[in-house]
């Protein structure tokens, strides 16, 4: 009886067995064909991966191919908080290499995320150590970082990045679209551990890399523009200063120098005021450098000649009831001799000959209160008001630079126009950008904007401006042995806070070109506040001069006057 | 009988080999990451299979008088090892879990020899014993306290899925040897709160409870190995993405070689795999059941019956936990799980069975086990039917 009650209960056993096996199987099937779809969907989101790749940021070169912005790889630190084994130690290690603060990165390593930027881009020297270590759920990944070899080197026209590489200021940012390139990106599977599974990757569109940007710019005159401008605006007291050195013909700007400057790899460790490419950005009024412009159009228009007489009241002109000044009274010039002694008399009386209207088209058709369209970021138009809002002064205000806010750009373009016959071009710092095979994709070509003054006007307005860079000028400290000058200084008050002039605070400048009488460049510095000496002709002139030796001599331009004679 | 033995034996192969192929398959990731070697797994499980043939021949040849009589002192050397592995400068500590004891390199767990153990004295001592099973003290409680004695060690590993299986299994030889079902309700009911008792003693044991019942509450904590199980399974559909070409073996499912096995199966031969893995068992164990039912000795059925309810509730419990139908407990698949023991005792399981099916009838014992039967009534027939 117990043995076929056995066999009995063990069939009843089995019967169990296989019922508890055909449940199973249909669970399998409800798992693996009914919830297909949606665990499919479950194990694609955690398996696949979609990567940036960043592209590598194009360079920046000056005209003979020296690195001024290039892209090195440098390693960043991340972790995994999930991952990370000694919370305590990890902070400890990772404190002191990296010199951040315990808490930050304790704080950091405990948020609920798979992963958590510890430091970016991080010195070689702490990423090697950091490798070394191998600290669990601390990772390195390969960033590219911006690197200006330079240093304070045209730290204004070039500008900076942010840490992800997009262009904040300067040329970084006007060419930020062309210098970033295309992100490509891979699309992956990844372990748990959040490592890609390389023979699993889907696809690959591999980055395009950023074009190649070669400026006008010459390193070696734009070091000698800095060096210069730096001396001279701490040897005069001044607080800041501009150096441009532009090929008149062409537009092409070789150097362009600012202080006060800073160090392009630490942005952000000046002041804003610092960063100001003021050369763009700042306007001023010229004072007397803008009497050449305003003389040539008269000279233009033939309104006056080179040896025409003016009287100049011995000094003191009266005129809708003020009085101006000379600094050295005079009967009788000539328009050279105006130009030669900068006499604001002899230029407020040209200035009344030839009526505001004709004045204010000759003004305009300089660029004046016009972008001069450089592709900078920041650049300003200047200030000049039509002719309807002037006030009785203003037709002698005008000629010798007054009531009239110019940039120093907008000025040395100006005097290209003198320097090359008469016509205006826009200047440029883009010589041409090449992508990432060296291809060039564009060129700059000089670009005239407009005849401004007839060639005779041109070569008369020269000649003038030789004298001042003679031994009876107000530039004789810019006197180049063996060489012809042409140039005008400038020492322009500036506008008091409280309204009116102030006397003490000046700009002085000095812009000249050379050889005179075919010009291969203009140069043009400016002084912000210089003190206690203020002339134009004794602070601006000799830092004209020394830039321009030794762009001489670096350019290997012969003399165009036989100093024997 | 020839064939069933055939038929029995070709499955184990299959099932063998194919876990040889999904060991080398969910191991290689991790071997090639820890051991510098994508094959290492696979070199030591194929130097188990080895050993485990040997298991296998001797226990299907040797005559099964040797097991009866080594019945109870096999036991006793369980026994013994069992409290050996719970003494710290013997067992070996791995996870929490004190389960193994060293041979050379190779580490060996008491408790997958106890399963065998146990069944092995409960047969024999059931068989001899047969008359007092259905008095409650001198035949179940004595019984039940002996076996029950061995769970406990093996709980103390703590090895929990072991320990229930031992007693699930000695509650079923019981039942099949003629135990009074009311006399085993009072023990049914006992289980209970002892089952609570070591459940909610333990706080791991506890979440994983929680992470059964609702494993999305916390997917990246306690539901995390269920939910991968789930989605390897899931996302294999019906076809699989593919031999070898598993992603969850990246280290998204924890033990992919070992207890959670079977899903990457699902995951890479979808569910035409994990189905044709299921119907092999059904087969195995229909075969089993069989040879059993069939074999002439009561010491035999019971050996039998023990061995292959051994097997069917590895296996359920092993796809039950995969699929999400019980708490998460390490339980290795038969045959196919990388590790050990657990494929020698296997494979001397089948061998048992083997030689189980080829035992010739013993007049005597027949004549004792059958003896209220009419003479004229042959017991053979009565069994075949």
């Amino acid at each position: 009886m117990s043995g076929v009650g056995g066999r009995l209960r063990s069939i009843f056993i089995a019967l169990i067995t296989i019922s508890a096996f055909s449940f199973l199987m249909w669970r399998l099937y409800w798992l693996q064909v009914e919830k297909h779809d949606f665990f499919l969907g479950k194990a694609k989101k955690q398996h696949h991966i979609s990567q940036k790749v960043f592209p590598h940021r194009g360079k920046i070169l000056d005209r003979n191919g020296r690195d001024l912005a290039i892209s090195v790889p440098v390693q960043s630190i991340y972790g995994v908080p999930g991952e990370v084994d000694d919370i305590d130690e990890t902070v400890q290690v990772l404190s002191e290499l990296l010199n951040l603060k315990p808490q930050r990165i304790r704080e950091r390593l405990l948020r609920k995320k798979h992963f958590v930027w510890i430091k970016r881009k991080v010195s070689e020297a702490a990423s090697n150590k950091i490798k070394e270590l191998k600290l669990s759920g601390i990772h390195l990944l390969e960033e590219i970082k911006r690197e200006y070899p330079g240093g304070e080197l045209l730290c204004h026209l070039l500008g900076f990045v942010n840490i992800d590489n997009e262009g904040l200021e300067g040329l970084e940012l006007t060419f930020n679209k062309q210098l970033r390139g295309k992100p490509g990106w891979r699309k992956s599977e990844r372990d748990a551990t959040g490592r890609e599974i390389p023979f699993l990757r889907i696809e690959d569109v591999p980055a395009n890399d950023g074009s190649d940007i070669v400026l006008t710019i010459d390193m070696a005159i734009q070091t000698i523009a800095e060096t210069e401008l730096n001396e001279a605006v701490i040897s005069r007291n001044a607080i800041g200063g501009s150096v441009i050195v532009l090929d008149p013909g062409s537009g092409e700007v070789l150097a362009m120098a600012n202080m006060p400057k800073y160090n392009t790899n630490k942005p952000t460790s000046v002041p804003q005021s610092h960063r100001r490419n003021r050369a763009v950005t700042d306007m001023f009024e010229p004072g007397s450098t803008f009497k050449p412009i305003s003389i040539s159009i008269a000279l233009n228009e033939n309104i006056i000649n080179l040896n025409d007489r003016f009287y100049c009241e011995n000094g003191a002109f009266r005129y809708a009831g003020h009085t101006l000044h000379d600094s050295h009274s005079n009967k009788v010039l000539t328009v050279k001799e105006i130009i030669e002694q900068s006499s604001n008399i002899g230029a407020a009386k040209i200035g009344l000959k030839m009526g505001r209207e004709r004045f204010f088209a000759g003004i305009k058709g300089f660029g004046c209160g016009e972008k001069t369209g450089i592709q900078l970021p920041g650049e300003i138009r200047g200030v000049i008001r039509e002719p309807s809002k002037w006030s009785k002064l203003s037709i002698i205000c005008l000629p010798m630079g007054q009531e009239i806010s110019v940039t120093a750009l907008q000025l040395i373009c100006a005097y290209g126009a003198l320097a090359n016959g008469g016509i205006l071009y826009k200047p440029y710092v883009i010589d041409k950008i090449r992508g990432d095979k060296g291809n060039v994709i564009w060129e700059a070509h000089p670009q005239r904007v407009r005849r401004v003054i007839s060639e005779n006007a041109s070569s008369e307005i020269t000649k003038a401006m030789k004298g001042v860079v003679s031994l009876h000028g107000t530039a004789s400290r810019a006197i180049i042995t063996g060489y012809s000058v042409a140039g005008k200084t400038g020492t322009a008050q500036k506008v008091a806070i409280e309204g009116g002039y102030s006397h003490e605070l000046y700009v002085s400048s000095f812009i000249g070109y050379f050889p005179a009488d075919n010009p291969r460049l203009v140069i043009a510095v400016v002084l912000d506040e210089p003190k206690p000496d203020y002339y134009g002709g004794v602070v601006a002139a000799p830092v004209f001069k020394s830039i321009a030796k030794k762009i001489l001599h670096y350019l290997e331009i012969p003399p165009d006057i036989d100093v024997s004679e | 009988m020839e064939k069933t033995r055939t038929l029995l034996f070709i499955i184990t192969m299959i099932l063998v080999g194919f876990g040889l192929v999904m060991i080398y398959s969910t191991s290689a990731v991790l071997a090639e990451r820890n051991y510098l070697d994508s094959a290492y797994f696979l070199k030591r499980q194929i130097l188990w299979v080895i050993i485990g043939m040997i298991a296998f021949f001797l226990c299907s040849v040797i005559k099964l008088d040797f097991f009866r009589i080594m019945a109870r002192p096999f036991f006793l050397f369980t026994v013994v090892l069992l409290v050996l592995v719970l003494i710290p400068q013997i067992g070996r500590e791995v996870g929490g879990a004190r389960r193994w004891l060293r041979i050379g390199s190779l580490g060996f767990q008491p408790s997958e020899m106890a399963k065998y153990a146990v069944i092995l004295y409960l047969a024999d001592r059931l068989n001899r014993k047969h008359s007092q099973i259905k008095k409650f003290w001198q035949g179940l409680v004595l019984t039940l306290v002996t076996v029950g004695s061995v769970s406990i060690l093996v709980i103390l590993q703590p090895d929990l899925g072991n320990s229930v299986i031992i007693a699930l299994i000695s509650v079923v030889l019981l039942f099949i040897a003629g135990a009074k079902i009311l006399h085993l309700v009072p023990f049914f009911l006992a289980s209970f709160p002892v089952l609570y008792f070591f459940v909610f003693r333990s706080a791991y044991r506890r979440r994983r409870i929680m992470a059964f019942l609702d494993p999305w509450k916390d997917p990246s904590g306690t539901g995390f190995q269920i939910i991968q199980s789930f989605i390897a399974l899931g996302s294999g559909g019906l076809t699989g993405t593919g031999l070898g070409a598993s992603r969850q073996k990246y280290f998204y499912l924890p033990e992919a070689h070992t207890d959670f096995i079977f899903s990457i199966i699902g995951e890479e031969v979808g569910l035409i795999g994990t189905g044709a893995i299921v119907l092999l068992f059904v087969i195995f164990i229909i075969l089993g059941f069989r040879i059993a039912l069939k074999t002439p000795d009561f010491f035999y059925h019971l050996l039998g019956m023990g061995i292959v309810c051994l097997f069917a509730g590895q296996v359920i419990i092993n796809i039950a936990v995969a699929t999400g139908c019980l708490p998460t407990k390490g339980t290795p698949l038969p045959f196919i799980s990388f590790g050990g023991s657990n494929l020698v005792f296997s494979l001397s399981g089948v061998g048992l069975l083997m030689n189980i099916s080829g035992a010739k009838p013993k007049k005597k014992k027949r004549e004792v086990l059958f003896k209220n039967k009419t003479v004229e009534q042959t017991p053979r027939r009565i069994l075949r039917t």
